[in-house]
């Protein structure tokens, strides 16, 4: 009876040796593969973001050279997707949208997610900033985007900057209150008690122990506010409120298409097709990072 | 093991809580109700008693994760209610804390070998990395971890492992006081044995203080010198852990004992079946706390409040009743 | 014959790394009347066992072997047909009665609902039986308490409710998943009596999970260890709990805390069994425990044991055991 009695030392018993870095690189490129979404979403992104940035050398026009010659040509050998009622290369102009629509989407994320997360964190700091900071993006957050960006313009002129700065605006509040609400659940977990009782300051505390779990859901809000600001971006250049007619971006050329579409459907179609593309490339990297962290959560 | 490393004094803890839609602070819930006692060097204190009684908050408070409403704390001479940040920071190294759930209390993103690191990179107690390296496997083989740990991640490891890692974080600054909040409630039968006997291994190795807050009598019964019974916020009894648990000299102290089930169907004892739940820490009865669950409860219990008063046993106990009647 | 057979049952969650065995060919009976508990530690199956009974699991887990309840084999129903079986003629109690129970719905609404659902009782009716059923196990003023909703109710009250609502339809079979686990002790007996008593009265059958050998003890009538997925040992309560014979058991038996209620010093060490418990992913040829086993010899690596009977009613899987004449 008392033959499996006490023994000394715990013997514990563990798998596998501990992958090595390199290994453990190679593991995460392949469960990265695996997730679908991501994947597709990476992929699309990065073919259009290569494009954009070798637009020069692919385009092979000037993609604001009127050519009142070549107006409205099919699509072929010189011009790959034929040319506007101007006579630009709509190919060229396409590839220097992506450029504008990328910018933009890209400097809006940032910025609302930098934005955000600062005010997030002053807010969650205590009850009576909680109270005051609360208030004032309840109020930044009942404007419509596209109304403030109209009249923003309407102020100080259409320009990229100024479409950037009215979606930052509309959009960082949304961010802050995400990163104030993650901020007080986080408090409450022993793993920050756990570093507090470790001596962590408020600054340690903060970029080791509650950033890195925000990464996570910043990430996702990134790739929506992404999205949305390209949407806003077209919109208000196809209203005429936004990037100046002078600038190929697919807003602009949508807009420009409008009287012709009969004519040439291609005109209309192909930036809007380029706009859909990018936006379910956007939307499929963000699905993609949400359950790539969904699964790193659940284990 | 003459000196308290630990010093609390009418320590209150009350939380306003909401009655109604508008009513803010109409009440207090009192989690820790005037509580007294001390932690000698090298000793075992166990609070024990049921959900809501305030133990934990008392862990908590002591921590100071939570503000005491009333009373003091001393760890070793200092003050700890009254402390700045600044200087509270610097009294953690002296005082660690093992949580519940290992699961929880260790930061999933970081690798077993950081999360033993970051009190000695708090505190400034390793100097280079190859120092810290060192100290870390140390504590990994105090621990029965294989060096091999340091470069995982708390996932990969199973419950009683993971609390393996959370003592070995606690072990890090060489503290005077570990306070052992749940410590092993969550971890399977086997397990559980393994971390009580590693903690007090570790205590008699390292001379550790260590304040037990548990549910689980059969565990305290292992692993303490002394024992606290709390219930409602109060501490109803507390001695020596023999003569508390031969001889309970508090009605609830007996029922907790007599409610702790026995696999050996031969050891089947006489059960004091209490009536009901534990009340709202809101509004406790008055007089006596226990007295709506007593069995023995009578007249006085209602209108007057026991005092913890010494019984012969050498442990206190908050009851009228200077002997429990005799169990049939 | 028995209320409910479970015939080698396998249970299968398909992962990246192929098939993880979660329960591996496990049988067992439950005889009308009697309480059979499953027990083993987290990771053991125990749980899994009774969510593939119930057939709770997503629909991409694979079972193997059968479950005879009632002359059908619950794994082949169809989802209609197993929707009459739950909560009908299955009774389930789970362990954490805050998250089983509906927030935003009364608790009087919750018990009628299923005698709505499977008895065809009317609005009037079923309310009626609710409060009967309520006042059954014990909660007090049940005209007040059937209207108010879980987070009213003190831990131990919800798990009188959910009792109630897993009793209403009158089960041949009760599933109790670690029943008592969420509770204080001084609620937990007040519980298990509830329990012995109602499924006493009702006649049926219960299967209890759970960890703990003290609850075993106040209510099994059978055990059956289970370690990785596998049975280690089956028996009487009274034969398992006083002559274990697996190496696994007595090592639970010994490592489970109890009162000593002797004074001098310290209780002392507690008994550990050594090592962990084992991973889903890993293959294991032999015997589950051989790892952990101070026992073990050569072949318990390679080959799995046989169940060996050593006593009337008393079977343990273990090559080491020895056969009763």
């Amino acid at each position: 009876m008392n033959d499996m009695s006490t023994t000394l030392e715990p013997m514990v018993v563990i798998a596998a040796p501990p992958p090595q870095r390199a290994m453990r690189i190679r593991f995460a490129f392949r469960g990265l593969l695996r997730n679908r979404p991501l994947a597709a979403g990476a992929a699309i992104l990065t073919a259009i973001l290569l494009l954009a940035i070798f637009a020069p050398l692919i385009a092979g026009h000037d993609p604001r050279a009127v050519s009142v010659g070549d107006r409205l040509l099919p699509w072929g050998a010189d011009h790959l997707l034929g040319t506007d009622m101007l006579g630009r290369d709509i190919f060229a102009r396409i590839l220097y949208g992506a450029r504008v629509s990328l910018l933009i989407g890209g400097c809006c994320a940032l910025l609302s997610c930098l934005f955000g997360t600062v005010i997030g964190m002053i807010s969650a700091s205590s009850r009576l900033s909680d109270a005051i900071v609360m208030r004032v993006l309840d109020g930044v957050m009942s404007m419509p985007a596209v109304l403030l960006a109209i009249a923003l313009m309407a102020i100080a002129g259409g320009s990229a900057t100024n479409v950037i700065v009215a979606v930052t605006i509309v959009e960082t509040p949304r961010c802050a209150r995400l990163i104030r609400g993650l901020m007080l659940s986080l408090r409450e977990r022993p793993y920050v008690e756990a570093a507090i009782a470790a001596g962590s300051g408020q600054i340690r505390l903060l970029t080791r122990h509650l950033l890195p779990s925000l990464m996570a859901p910043l990430a996702v809000q990134a790739t929506f506010i992404w999205a949305a600001s390209m949407l806003i971006e077209a919109a208000l250049s196809f209203i005429g409120a936004g990037v100046p007619p002078s600038t190929p971006t697919w807003g602009n050329m949508i807009a420009e298409a409008r009287s012709l579409w009969q004519v040439k459907p291609a005109l209309i179609f192909v930036p809007a097709a380029a706009l859909s593309l990018t936006i379910l490339g956007v939307n499929l990297l963000g699905e993609g990072l949400r359950q790539a962290f969904d699964v790193k959560a659940g284990r | 093991m003459t000196t308290p490393i630990l010093d609390v004094h009418q320590l209150r803890t009350w939380y306003p809580v909401r009655r109604g839609l508008l009513g803010r602070g109409a009440a207090w819930l009192r989690a820790v109700d005037d509580v007294t006692f001390t932690v000698m060097r090298g000793e075992t204190l166990a609070i024990v008693g049921e959900s809501g009684c305030g133990k934990s908050t008392l862990g908590r408070t002591i921590l100071r994760f939570v503000e005491p409403t009333e009373g003091n704390v001393w760890l070793d001479g200092h003050r700890i209610t009254e402390m700045s940040r600044v200087e509270l920071r610097r009294l953690r190294r002296h005082m660690q804390v093992v949580f519940q759930d290992p699961a929880s209390s260790l930061s999933p993103r970081m690798r077993v070998r950081d999360i033993i690191a970051e009190p000695l990179v708090n505190f400034g107690l390793a100097g280079d990395r190859a120092a810290v390296d060192a100290r870390v496997a140390d504590l990994l083989c105090q621990v029965g971890l294989p060096r091999s740990a340091a470069e995982r991640y708390p996932h990969e490891f199973s419950g009683g492992q993971r609390q393996r890692i959370a003592i070995a974080r606690a072990l890090a600054p060489e503290p005077d006081l570990i306070i052992c909040d749940e410590a092993v409630s969550a971890l399977d039968t086997s397990s559980k044995a393994q971390i009580v006997n590693l903690l007090s291994d570790l205590q008699q190795r390292l001379g550790l203080a260590l304040l037990f807050i548990s549910h689980d009598l059969a565990v305290v019964e292992h692993i303490a010198d002394r024992v606290a019974v709390m219930y409602l916020g109060k501490i109803v009894e507390i001695g020596e852990r023999a003569a508390l648990f031969e001889q309970p000299a508090h009605p609830y102290t007996r029922a907790l004992l007599s409610a702790v089930l026995d696999p050996s169907p031969a050891r089947r004892h006489a059960r004091i079946m209490l009536r009901g739940e534990v009340p709202s820490p809101i509004d406790p009865p008055s007089g006596c706390r226990f007295r709506t669950r007593c069995p023995y409860a009578f007249d006085r219990c209602a209108a007057e409040e026991p005092e913890l008063r010494e019984r012969p046993n050498g442990q206190s106990a908050a009851c009228h009743l200077d002997a429990l009647p005799a169990l049939s | 014959m028995a209320l409910i057979e479970v015939d080698a049952l396998s249970t299968l969650f398909p992962s990246g790394e192929g098939d993880l065995r979660a329960v591996d060919g496990l049988s067992f009976a439950v005889q009308p009347g009697e309480t059979v508990a499953i027990v083993g530690e987290s990771g053991s199956g125990k749980s899994v066992t009774v969510m593939s009974i119930m057939r709770l699991l997503g629909a991409a887990t694979r079972h193997e072997g059968a479950v005879r309840f009632e002359g059908r084999d619950l794994l082949a129903l169809s989802e209609a047909e197993m929707r009459k079986v739950r909560g009908n003629r299955i009774g389930m109690i789970f362990q954490e009665p805050m998250t089983a129970l509906n927030p935003v719905q009364t608790i009087g609404s919750q018990i009628a609902e299923s005698l709505r659902l499977h008895r065809g009782l009317s609005r009037r009716d079923s309310r009626a039986r609710a409060l009967e059923m309520l006042s059954l196990v014990g909660i007090p003023a049940p005209e007040r308490r059937i209207d108010e909703y879980p987070h009213q109710l003190s831990g131990g009250m919800r798990q009188r409710v959910m009792i109630a609502m897993a009793l209403a339809c009158d089960p041949a079979l009760l599933i109790a998943d670690e029943p008592t686990t969420a509770l204080d002790v001084t609620v937990q007996a007040q519980i298990l009596d509830l329990i012995r008593e109602q499924a006493r009265k009702l006649g049926a059958g219960v299967i209890l999970i759970t960890h703990d050998l003290g609850v075993v003890a106040e209510l099994a009538d059978r055990v059956i260890v289970v370690y990785a997925g596998r049975k280690v040992e089956e028996g009487t309560a009274a034969e398992i709990l006083d002559r274990p014979r697996h190496p696994y058991t007595r090592g639970l038996l010994e490592a489970t805390p109890r009162l000593r209620g002797g004074g001098g010093h310290r209780a002392g060490r507690m008994t550990e069994i050594p090592g962990n418990v084992p991973g889903l992913a890993e293959i294991l040829a032999g015997c589950a425990f051989e790892p952990r086993c101070a026992h073990a010899q050569p072949c318990c690596r390679i080959e799995r044991p046989p169940e060996v009977p050593v006593a009337q009613d008393h079977l343990v899987v273990c090559r080491r055991a020895e056969p009763v004449s």
